[in-house]
């Protein structure tokens, strides 16, 4: 699993069979500081989170896995938790800069 | 299965998928042979072994295998087994030595706080 924090929403009507009322997030993966890791991505999200959270997800087979109803739908990230708070070498990486949020932080 | 260092704790509460209920997820920096960063993103495991942040792991991240520890509950880990888990990373082993080319690269007592 990987720490990521969720950038934004998706909606795609279209999709394929058994990925019906799945949730789809824009996620930013972080590096130990907290910082933007790598490229965003879209994952799928089961749990009730949104913009400007903080959020550990798993990628591969496993991301299907994740999923509460269907678990052989085409799908290579999923959200797994809200992570209230994180520790990395004694710093708590939890809170961004305000301007780094997206919306500076309103949902 | 990769070498990593514990470098911190996640903690997340009941918004979570129901298989990491009860598991303790730690925040491990993945490493080279001789120590150094590997350079790659962060990854969160769960704790199979009751590891530490500063400890020095083994960690394994592959799907079947982790489901397989998961349900075998051989390690001391609490929770639920689970067949068909959403898990793959987890930490299995603790670093006691690394010899790397005839020369002891790592030895718990002597080595160096996390930076």
């Amino acid at each position: 699993m990987y720490l990521a924090r969720v950038t934004g929403r998706l909606v795609a009507t279209v999709r394929y069979r058994g990925l019906d009322g799945v949730k789809l997030s824009l996620i930013q993966p972080l590096d130990e500081y907290g910082a933007p890791d790598g490229e965003q991505l879209v994952a799928c999200a089961t749990l009730s989170v949104g913009p400007g959270d903080l959020v550990h997800f798993i990628d591969g087979r496993e991301a299907a896995l994740a999923l509460p109803d269907e678990t052989f739908v085409p799908v290579d990230a999923t959200i797994t938790g809200y992570v209230e708070q994180v520790y990395a070498v004694g710093r708590d990486i939890s809170e961004p800069p305000a301007a780094a949020r997206p919306n500076g932080g309103k949902r | 299965m990769f070498l990593a260092d514990v470098i911190g704790t996640v903690v997340s509460g009941t918004v979570q998928i129901p298989a990491l209920n009860g598991r303790t997820l730690l925040l491990v920096r993945p490493l080279k042979p001789d120590g150094s960063p590997a350079g790659k993103r962060p990854r969160i495991a769960i704790d199979g072994i009751g590891a530490g942040v500063g400890d020095r792991v083994l960690v394994i991240d592959e799907g079947n295998s982790g489901r397989q520890i998961l349900g075998a509950h051989d390690l001391g880990m609490t929770g639920p087994p689970l067949k068909d888990a959403p898990v793959k990373t987890i930490v299995v082993g603790y670093v006691d030595s690394i010899e790397l080319r005839g020369e002891v690269v790592y030895d718990p007592a002597t080595a160096a706080p996390l930076s």
